[in-house]
């Protein structure tokens, strides 16, 4: 905007730089006059582009060490982030390129950090997890400035203020440089050529740098890829996966660390070779047993480095059964006159195929079916047609879910459900419909035929795959045949009027002229205006959950005791060994009540008899509880390849990282990669 | 900078001359340094003595700001008169 007041001027300059000021006047005639009066005038940012590079102690520690912070403190004008904001570079003198970790090319190689090299370093946050990361441009924590005019004075204010003016950023971090070679370093930092553009000279700011020998061997750290923590950051990232399989190999790297948590990458490689100087043992263990596996060491093209302070290799465990919560132990003996020693993270090595999820019509029997249709005589002793020829190819019952046969029947049978069903289909035919109804649609992805089916399978939601568990606990009746499955059994014992009844424990009423039964709430009577007498024992009284009454005495059991779930329905227990223990002592008393003690004012919902004894019309018995079916499940829980049990987890189990659906499509790429030795 | 002046050329016409200008940031100082911000300017404002609107144009006046802006008008008739570009 320019204002002419009178012959007053106003301009306000776009761009910072050095302008002359001209004012040309005119004769009558209107000729100029050729020579006037001008002004130099200096316009510059308010947040004008440069680097501080502070500080506060020498750059002055041993190699590998990621200590002595420099901090970087950026401000760029709003002008210079119209492309971007400005790449702050790190630069060091003193090593040749070969050593530094990007211009040597390390970054590129797949174990490039396990090559001794220096770099410059920050420690950075992300999504909550601290790593100390090799950077090769500075990234730092930027915060907006703005500004507006208020009383003729240039004030900061907010992006909420309406008057708010963008003038540029401020931005600070801390760079630290680290070295596994000694000597000493020139450190420079600038903003990268052509990101300040015209205004303003790119200025390199620096700060010189010592590294000293490093002679401190302190530990050993296990990680998958040798990437592991630094210093204080505990970084684990790549810890070994807290899953894997017997059968695979299982890659792992050891690092030798100093006295301050740094790795040491000065002093030479570690060895498998006992007669090695740097001799070193692993052992698979969960701090009980150790347990047989193959260690193997793999170098692979490190393995032309001397030093590195560092191991890399692969194990292989071939356990039949599960190896819950097992570690990686490793011991060097006599480095240079210290024990070394480390242990990985605990992991759990499951048997191939630990979780096999079956679905509803994959148990088919080709051998069977082809058997039953093959009714000529001529078929009938052709085991070799049946068994090896058609068996073979379309499967038995025992075959994996994905054989032709299993997979074509379970296409023909469920296929209303995988197609129709919105909670049940498969993922191409679920797109479909979303289409059909024009909703957004979903991303698809060609996946092999095994992953395929578990995308199917798994992308169906944990209640509708699992089903329901009839919960009904009535079934009372007892006419019929008693081998069937609904004959009565949540009818326990019958009761006597002498019966103690356990409050909380639910009984049964049957009207004897009726047939009818009615379940009763035995805490009623607590709270009735005549209560029953109450019987308070020492220690806890035998539940009737099962319907029978175990004992009538009470019993004191003291914790780690083992206890059958009758006797206290109502405590915590924990399972050791297949038998339930209690997880602390049972000393608070508890109470009971004899049936006889009956009155009208217990709440239950029974007739009066007009005057005849209640047992005259009711019978009483305990409740047994029971559980029942599992009802329109997905997974077919009667399928004998199925691992997966209705009671197996709950959904956090279920579908965290690493859990039981992470570990079924783990299986199935290790299977699809051929990762499994056997 | 409050210095006007008029020069005769040899042949005795008014060809040359001098016109000096203040310079003011937006808080109203004397100062050839500002910012490159839209509420941040400067102004220019000459010191014109009394009788130089017998020697000059009351049509036409040009500011060259040096950054490739220019303003000119032919149309004031007064001094004074106020113009908005």
């Amino acid at each position: 905007m320019v204002l002419l007041q009178a012959v007053t001027a106003f301009h306000a300059y776009d761009t910072p730089g050095s302008y002359r000021v001209n004012c040309y006047l005119y004769d009558r005639a209107g000729t100029s006059y050729y020579d006037t009066f001008h002004a130099d005038v200096n316009i510059k940012d308010f947040v004008q582009d440069e680097l501080v590079v502070t500080s506060t102690a020498d750059i002055s520690h041993d190699a590998g060490q990621v200590l002595n912070p420099i901090t970087v403190k950026r401000y760029n004008s709003f002008r210079t982030l119209n492309t971007g904001l400005s790449t702050i570079v790190p630069y060091t003198s003193g090593s040749g390129p070969d050593k530094d970790f990007f211009r040597g090319g390390y970054d590129k190689l797949t174990y490039g950090h396990l090559y001794p090299n220096t770099s410059f370093v920050q420690i950075l946050t992300s999504s909550g997890i601290v790593e100390t990361v090799p950077i090769n441009s500075v990234k730092t924590i930027d915060t907006p400035i703005y500004i507006k005019l208020s009383s003729n004075e240039i004030v900061y204010t907010d992006v909420s203020d309406t008057e708010a003016f963008f003038a540029g950023v401020s931005g600070i971090s801390d760079v630290y440089f680290k070295s596994d070679f000694t000597g000493d370093y020139n450190l420079t930092f600038g903003f990268e050529q052509g990101d300040i553009f015209e205004y303003v000279n790119t200025t390199n700011y620096g700060v010189s740098a010592v590294i000293t020998p490093n002679v401190s061997y302190n530990s050993l750290e296990f990680s998958s890829n040798g990437i592991g923590g630094e210093g204080a950051d505990n970084f684990n990232v790549f810890d070994i996966n807290s899953e894997k399989f017997a059968g695979t190999k299982i890659a792992f790297v050891v690092k030798v660390k100093d006295d301050q948590n740094f790795s040491n990458r000065t002093v030479p490689n570690l060895s498998s070779t006992q007669s090695s100087v740097s001799a070193i043992n692993f052992y698979l263990t969960d701090g009980l047993s150790t347990y047989d596996a193959e260690f193997t060491s793999d170098f692979g093209s490190l393995s032309s480095l001397s030093n590195g302070g560092f191991y890399k290799g692969y194990f292989i465990s071939n356990t039949a059964v599960t190896l819950n919560n097992v570690y990686l132990s490793g011991a060097q003996v006599n480095y240079n006159g210290v024990f070394l020693n480390g242990a990985s993270n605990t992991f759990t090595i499951n048997p191939s195929s630990y979780y096999t999820v079956a679905k509803q019509n994959e148990n088919i029997d080709f051998e069977d079916a082809f058997k039953e249709i093959a009714i000529q005589p001529l078929f009938t002793d052709a085991r070799v047609l049946m068994k090896d020829f058609l068996g073979s190819i379309f499967g038995y019952l025992s075959s994996t879910q994905d054989s032709i046969g299993k997979a074509t029947y379970e296409k023909i049978q469920n296929f209303l459900d995988n197609n129709t069903v919105i909670d049940e289909s498969n993922i191409d035919q679920l797109d479909s419909l979303l289409q059909m109804l024009d909703l957004p649609k979903l991303n698809k992805y060609s996946l092999p035929p095994k992953l395929k089916r578990l995308m199917d399978l798994l992308s169906i939601s944990k209640s509708k795959l699992f089903g329901r568990r009839n919960r009904d606990k009535t079934q009372y009746q007892s006419y019929g045949y008693r081998s069937n499955n609904f004959y009565g059994y949540n009818l326990g014992e019958k009761l006597t009027p002498s019966s103690i009844i356990i409050p909380g424990e639910t009984i049964v009423a049957t009207e004897l002229y009726s047939g009818k039964f009615i379940t009763l709430n035995t805490t009623l009577p607590l709270s009735a205006r005549i209560t029953p007498v109450i019987t308070i024992t020492d220690g806890i009284v035998y539940g009737t959950s099962t319907g029978v009454l175990i004992s009538a005495a009470s019993e004191q059991i003291s914790e780690g005791v083992p206890i059958s779930i009758e006797q206290a329905s109502t405590v915590n227990l924990i399972t050791s060994g297949g038998t339930e223990i209690l997880t602390e002592d049972l000393l608070a008393s508890s109470q009971f009540y004899n049936l006889s003690d009956y009155n009208e004012t217990w709440g239950w919902p029974l007739l009066s008899g007009g005057g005849r004894e209640l047992t005259d019309i009711y019978s009483f018995y305990y409740h047994a509880s029971s559980v029942g079916d599992i009802t329109d499940s997905i997974i077919n829980f009667d399928d004998p390849n199925n691992t997966i049990t209705y009671g197996i987890t709950s959904y956090t189990d279920w579908s965290k990282d690493n859990g039981i659906m992470s570990n079924i499509f783990a299986n199935s790429l290790y299977e699809g990669l051929n990762l499994f030795d056997t | 900078m409050s210095l006007s002046s008029l020069q005769l050329d040899q042949s005795g016409e008014f060809d040359l001359l001098y016109n000096f200008f203040y310079v003011r940031n937006y808080k109203g100082e004397e100062t050839y340094d500002t910012f490159a911000l839209p509420f941040t300017p400067l102004t220019f404002e000459p010191n014109l003595t009394d009788g130089i609107e017998d020697f000059i144009s009351n049509k036409r006046i040009v500011w060259d700001f040096g950054d490739g802006t220019t303003t000119s008008s032919n149309s004031f008739s007064c001094l004074r008169y106020t113009w908005i570009i």
